[in-house]
């Protein structure tokens, strides 16, 4: 292995020399590679974010409270991984909180709760002399809303607030008119949640109402809420 | 350190003397109560009350040692302000129980706390006893001319299409209404039932209710209080006075007492059962119906 020096520059020959322009090439290609190392898992949270945001499936945000835990603990991981560096256990854990952000994300997106409408048809208010029945209608869920039971919350008000009170005298039967919905028919008081088993069930979901109250008692149907859910 | 202050604080608490209720002795308990509906709630002579809600009330604050409570006048229209103003404390006067008036005042409702029912009517009518066989139902009244005041039961009732047939005649009160009816200037008068029982049994034997004519919403009558955490406990003390007071001869005997020409049929729909006075009293909203 020969050297020459000339003006100042070297040159290297022969088996294992290396130049001195190649050095340079590699050393800043690892140090961008270390820049980009410390600040991968800055972009992988916000990549998570911008993604979430952009795919918001919805429903209630108690549903969300591990994705947004997970997603703030990877992104202020991230940061401190960033302002520190070389630190694999920080980049391990700030990665590893955003995918599984990530993965929470999709977890609920596919078995979280979702909100339905509830059509309601028949004439209202409801009169106690009359056996008057309502028909509560769940249109098809899309594809990535179907899940496994239906959660109804009910509320019978008093048709006028102003007259006597009826709803401690008040209760309804919820008798399901789709097959396979259990239970078929139960009992509930004026203010009341259900919980539908839709037995496979992945299209509309008709349930008829019907209203028990004192002859003199006119009430209505004041307040209906669906939850899709598979918990 | 937090954890220290509030343990003590939660001593000190523990050591001042306990909250002052209304039924604190030396007290005066003041309720609010109607002077012309004799049976129910009357004044027949200055400062004094009597009838039913009177009796009810009466009982009731004894049970909670309170012996004699100072009753005065109050307008229907003016109960839930006088109470939420302090001016008296309890209202017991035919005041029905409506999920408008439970309804805390931060949520559109009168913020008041009933215990109750401690007695239950449908509407009647109430005509001249010479006139009574001519009445059997309510399409009898087509074409004449029936007495009913601003704002209750019976007016909404009758202003119904249904009802229309039926000419309304609308007076500023009870008294007026059964004036005019005695003077021949209206066919019949429309309120609460119980209300015109007393009404009959006062005018005996001019009046006399249609036995056979019950219809409308059936107004439950409570003792209503202004709400507030201190009250609240007051409430639950006279609802389970209340309990006790009906579940004994006491509601019989003093019904009777009171209301003595209510036939026995509209005289057990009258009376309350606890599980009814549990669903609406000392409650911001009624309670759910029992599935059993």
């Amino acid at each position: 292995m020969g050297e020459e020096k000339r003006n100042g520059s070297a040159k290297t020959y022969g088996n294992g020399s290396f130049a001195a322009g190649s050095i340079g090439d590699w050393a800043t290609f690892i140090i961008k590679s270390l820049r980009l190392l410390e600040t991968l898992p800055l972009l992988v949270a916000v990549a998570v974010g911008v993604y979430s945001v952009l795919t918001w499936p919805g429903g209630p945000q108690s549903q969300y409270v591990l994705f947004y835990a997970l997603l703030g603990a990877g992104f202020v991981l991230s940061v401190v991984y960033a302002a520190r560096g070389k630190n694999w256990t920080l980049l391990a854990l700030a990665l590893g909180c955003s995918l599984l952000g990530l993965g929470s994300l999709g977890y609920t997106a596919h078995n979280g709760e979702v909100p339905v409408e509830i059509a309601v048809q028949g004439a209202q208010p409801l009169n106690g002399s009359q056996a008057d029945a309502l028909t509560l209608v769940m249109s098809a869920p899309a594809a990535e809303d179907v899940r496994d039971r239906l959660r109804i919350a009910l509320k019978i008000s008093d048709d006028d607030p102003n007259t006597a009170t009826c709803l401690h005298k008040t209760t309804a039967t919820l008798k399901a008119i789709t097959p396979g919905v259990a239970p078929g028919e139960i009992r509930i008081a004026a203010d009341s949640v259900v919980d539908f088993d839709l037995g496979g069930q992945r299209g509309a979901v008709s349930v008829a109402f019907v209203l028990h109250t004192e002859p003199n008692c006119v009430m209505r149907l004041s307040q209906v809420k669906g939850t899709l859910h598979n918990s | 350190m937090f954890g220290a202050v509030a343990a003590l604080a939660v001593l000190a608490a523990g050591c001042t003397s306990p909250e002052p209720t209304m039924f604190d002795a030396g007290k005066k308990v003041r309720v609010g109560a109607k002077g012309d509906q004799p049976g129910t709630s009357n004044e027949p002579h200055d400062g004094e009350f009597d009838g039913f809600d009177i009796t009810v009330a009466r009982e009731v604050l004894a049970r909670v040692g309170v012996e004699n409570p100072l009753f005065s006048g109050v307008l229907s229209k003016n109960r839930a302000a006088a109470l939420r103003k302090g001016d008296i404390d309890l209202v017991a006067a035919t005041f029905s129980i409506t999920e408008q008036r439970m309804r805390p005042v931060e949520k559109g409702g009168e913020g008041l706390d009933f215990v109750g029912p401690y007695a239950s009517t449908p509407q009647g009518i109430l005509v001249r006893a010479a006139d009574k066989d001519r009445y059997r139902n309510l399409s009898d009244l087509d074409g004449r001319l029936v007495c009913v005041w601003k704002g209750t039961t019976s007016e909404k009732e009758l202003s119904k299409p249904a009802y229309k047939q039926i000419r309304l005649h609308e007076e500023e009160d009870a008294a007026y209404c059964v004036k005019a009816l005695q003077a021949g200037d209206v066919d019949a008068v429309s309120t609460d039932q119980l209300i015109l029982y007393g009404f009959m049994e006062a005018e005996k034997p001019a009046l006399a209710v249609v036995p056979g004519i019950a219809f409308g919403a059936t107004n439950d009558y409570g003792i209503a209080m202004a709400r507030t955490p201190e009250h609240r406990k007051d409430c639950e003390k006279l609802r389970d006075a209340l309990k006790k007071y009906v579940s004994g001869n006491e509601w019989d005997r003093d019904f009777q007492n009171n209301l003595p020409r209510v036939p026995l049929a509209a005289r057990n729909e009258a009376r309350p059962t606890t599980a009814e006075i549990d669903a609406v009293s000392c409650r911001d909203h009624p309670a759910n119906a029992s599935l059993d």
